[in-house]
């Protein structure tokens, strides 16, 4: 089979069903910064179905034409490559603009005549796919009205698939999480919810699995007796920028933690599932943070951090305080950094503190798993110096760039008994010769085909609520209890308060530097 | 006027440093050679001005081959209005067609950007690495940026023959090792005196100890020198012996068993260099008994020569005088690794004796 048949073939097995993506939120950026970048490089490597069309839907008013326009300028600034001229006008002819009120029903009947009408243009009928790239305040609404007016099929329908996408956050706390999915699923069947942790789509996050369960040297040593402790660093240098209103009422715990950490954790530390098949994998991943310890009040206030920056300097520009943001309400206690020890209480982790951290405005934009191996006896080296003996590191770096590095000791080249670390790296630019996708691209393609491996299902999402809820009710019910109302300070630059690192300091631990 | 490029460096800007610094690697893609960028440290050099780059050029390369990694050569200008970015890659051969290269980033400050100073360096370090400092001159003045680079690095290199050891002393709180070039270059006369007072004959002597004497011989400008000072703060510790007064001209120590011991410390000096020439040590037994031992001193030829006084008769052995330029120690350190151990405690015995002959009571 020639090379070309053979990319053709492959392209078939990838390709998802005839689709219609309905994008509500359209005109936000989301959708000008990653989605239609992330299926225009779809389109240029021949991933989109046969037959596929994009509609924004948005309370503006907008022509089909003024909508292209506005997302190809997202295109050119945002695609991690350059998209030609030929895959964008072959792309953009299927991209169509739909003005909905997300409270009118109206609206809706009128979106769905407009998908019949696209759609007599297919040969086979469309898939419906809703993207809710909106403020969370509209998801339940827009469900309601996709399903009032005829546009979400029964999950056994033959007639066409429909599913529907949300992002995150999905609630606030456990109660609104809970109501929310009480909404969606008196529309769609949870099978047809796909709920988007964009992490969950990088190439590293889901390299996890296969580095765990297809090498055999990881595996038995992927437990208590032989891992000292796990960090997590999420890093970001930008402060709230234009969502203080937003940051301001949700804070980092949440926007953040809730969500991609505790995801990358509890893939990170899943029995092996018994089949690749999503819910295999959620089921482990559900158990995971099952088994995370519920602190009392005591427990969250000696195991949680919050602080909030102060002026300093990224990178030598000078950057304001929080406080001092556009939009910051005056004595706002949002947590714009937060460090969290926790354990996962069960035969594999017991004993071994997870260590997490999420911030904003520090040095450098990075984010990272981190697993600390126990030390050796120091019996051989031990009194000997320059023989300091450090222990074994595994780094998963999730962002910026991807990669796997292994630290070991080694001796260096010389007369003397020495040990010294080096590290052995995997990176994913150098080692394979094609670059990685976006997250987008992976995640659009599942939904679009259905597969939920890479979402998040209901139950993972409460688990989440429920684990943090009790440094939540510390943070932010401090009226009878004034110490759960520290707020740290940090130098915006630097990275994080002196209690981040008392907080390892305990059990003789610290922050890997990044 | 803008300020012209270093020599031998690409001027740029902290925006467009890291992608200046990938295109020397792009370039090397052309060549037959394979080249590879180290990640093994993160190293800062503070210099006291530009011109110290140029003239510290080979303790730059020195480093750079021994330690390869990522290199940020700092260096004050109060006439800066804004960070002076010079970059470029050092590379050494590895084998027949290998490179390992070392990034370097000069850095002009002026005393506005000290504050952001952390921020440029901590969003360039290689991340999980050491950081180490090298500060070439300890001075009053720079001790704010000093504060600000302790506070970034595990490892401090300095020089007390250049800062002097009351400036070094106060480093110590600030970094979590200090490691002294003068220190390193005196280890050749530790190891020796070890050497030779590690004999059975000796033992008798030091269990009943009453009375050492120390003289030390120097090049020195006539003030407490740093290198006799840590021979004798050495030696101290060797003995376990706690200073407790200067009196009559020798200071009394108390030894673990409660003795008294006293200890002479004299020093002759000769001429401008501070450089350790020589040590004469004796030592007298309560019961009045007392040898000479090691006596070591640089002959002309640059040799060490060391004359152990026994009962039997002088055992005399010679040996070859190390590189004591800060390239040569620097050497020494990363190639074979040079002890450090036992440096704070000598520090602090030396800074201790100076004091009260200085007269300053305890």
């Amino acid at each position: 089979m020639k090379l070309i048949e053979k990319k053709e073939e492959h392209q078939q097995v990838l390709r998802p069903p005839r689709t219609a993506l309905v994008i509500f939120g359209a005109t936000g950026d989301l959708t000008t910064r990653k989605l239609i970048p992330a299926l225009c490089n779809l389109a240029q490597d021949g991933y989109l179905p046969q037959d596929f069309i994009v509609i924004g839907a948005s309370r503006q008013k907008l022509s089909d034409q003024e909508f292209r326009d506005r997302v190809f300028k997202g295109v050119k600034e945002f695609s991690r490559r350059p998209i030609t001229d030929q895959v964008w006008e072959r792309f953009s002819k299927n991209v169509y603009y739909q003005a909905v009120g997300f409270s009118a029903l109206e609206d809706f009947i009128n979106l769905r005549t407009r998908l019949e009408e696209l759609g007599q243009q297919c040969a086979e009928s469309l898939n419906y796919l809703y993207y809710l790239a909106t403020s969370p305040e509209f998801f339940s609404a827009i469900a309601t009205h996709l399903k009032q007016a005829g546009l979400v099929e029964p999950v056994q329908s033959t007639k066409r698939t429909t599913s529907i996408v949300i992002e995150k956050p999905f609630g606030r706390d456990l109660e609104s999480a809970r109501a929310l999915n009480h909404d969606l699923t008196q529309s769609f069947d949870e099978r047809q919810i796909f709920r988007i942790d964009h992490y969950l789509g990088k190439e590293t996050v889901q390299n996890i699995l296969v580095f765990r369960f297809a090498n055999g040297i990881f595996e038995p040593l992927w437990n208590h007796k032989y891992i000292d402790h796990i960090q997590i660093s999420v890093a970001e240098t930008v402060g709230v920028g234009s969502r203080a209103g937003y940051f301001d009422q949700t804070g980092i715990l949440r926007d953040i933690v809730q969500n991609h950490v505790l995801q990358v954790l509890s893939l990170l530390c899943i029995e092996p599932p018994i089949s690749l098949d999503a819910d295999s994998i959620r089921d482990e991943k559900t158990k995971v943070l099952k088994c995370i310890r519920r602190y009392t009040r005591e427990e969250a206030r000696a195991n949680s951090v919050r602080a909030q920056y102060s002026a300093g300097h990224i990178d030598a520009k000078a950057v304001p305080a929080y406080k001092d943001e556009k939009g910051v309400a005056k004595g706002s206690s949002a947590d714009t950094f937060v460090a969290l020890k926790l354990a996962i209480d069960n035969w594999r982790w017991s004993g071994v503190p997870i260590y997490v951290r999420a911030g904003k405005r520090l040095p450098k934009r990075i984010s990272e798993i981190t697993v600390f191996f126990k030390q050796v006896p120091d019996t051989l080296f031990r009194g000997l110096e320059g023989c300091e003996l450090e222990q074994n590191v595994l780094a998963i770096q999730i962002q910026p760039e991807e990669g796997i590095s292994l630290k070991v000791s080694s001796k260096p080249p010389g007369p003397r008994m020495r040990v010294s670390p080096v590290v052995m790296e995997f990176n994913y630019g150098n080692s394979y010769g094609v670059p990685s996708p976006e997250a987008y691209e992976r995640l659009l393609l599942d939904a679009m085909k259905g597969d939920a491996t890479l979402f998040t299902r209901n139950d993972e999402i409460e688990e989440a609520w429920d684990l943090l809820a009790p440094i939540f009710d510390l943070w932010e019910n401090f009226s009878k209890d004034s110490e759960s109302a520290i707020v740290h300070d940090y130098q915006a630059g630097s990275w994080g308060p002196k209690a981040a690192a008392d907080l390892l300091r305990v059990q003789g631990h610290r922050w890997r530097r990044l | 006027m803008l300020p012209s490029t270093l020599p031998g460096f690409t001027r740029t800007t902290l925006e467009n440093l890291d992608s200046t610094l990938a295109s020397f690697f792009n370039d090397f893609e052309n060549s037959d050679r394979t080249v590879k960028k180290s990640f093994g440290a993160n190293f800062i050099m503070l210099l006291p001005t530009r011109a110290d780059i140029k003239a510290q050029s080979s303790l730059i390369e020195t480093l750079t081959r021994l330690h390869p990694g990522r290199f940020f050569v700092l260096y004050r200008d109060d006439d800066l209005s804004d960070f002076e970015v010079n970059v470029r890659a050092s590379c050494n051969l590895v084998g027949p067609k290998e490179a390992l290269c070392s990034e370097l980033i000069a850095l002009g400050f002026a005393r506005e950007q000290i504050g952001a100073l952390a921020s440029v360096l901590r969003a360039r370090f290689t991340p999980a690495v050491k950081t180490e400092l090298y500060i070439h001159r300890l001075e009053d003045t720079n001790f704010d940026v000093i504060r600000v680079l302790t506070g970034l690095s595990e490892r401090a290199y300095v020089d007390s023959r250049l800062s002097g050891l009351e400036k070094v002393k106060r480093l110590l709180p600030f970094v979590e090792q200090v490691v002294d070039i003068e220190w390193m270059r005196l280890a050749i006369w530790r190891n020796e005196i070890k050497r030779g007072l590690e004999r059975r004959s000796f033992m008798n002597l030091f269990a009943g100890l009453s009375e050492i004497e120390v003289m030390l011989e120097v090049d020195t400008k006539g003030h407490f020198p740093g290198a006799a000072a840590l021979m004798a703060g050495w030696i101290l510790n060797q003995f376990q012996l706690e200073i407790s007064s200067l009196s009559g001209g020798a200071f009394e120590c108390i030894a673990p068993d409660g003795r008294i011991v006293r200890l002479i410390l004299s020093i002759s000096s000769h001429s401008q260099e501070s450089t350790l020439v020589g040590i004469l040590l004796r030592f007298r037994h309560v019961q009045g008994q007392s040898k000479i031992v090691p006596f070591l001193k640089a002959t002309r030829s640059n040799q060490l020569e060391t004359t152990v006084h026994l009962d039997s008769g002088d055992a005399r052995s010679t040996r070859e005088l190390d590189d004591e330029s800060i390239e040569g120690v620097f050497t020494r350190y990363f190639s074979i690794g040079e002890s450090v151990k036992s440096y704070d405690l000598a520090l602090h015995s030396a800074l201790e004796l100076e004091n009260l002959r200085r007269g300053y009571t305890r």
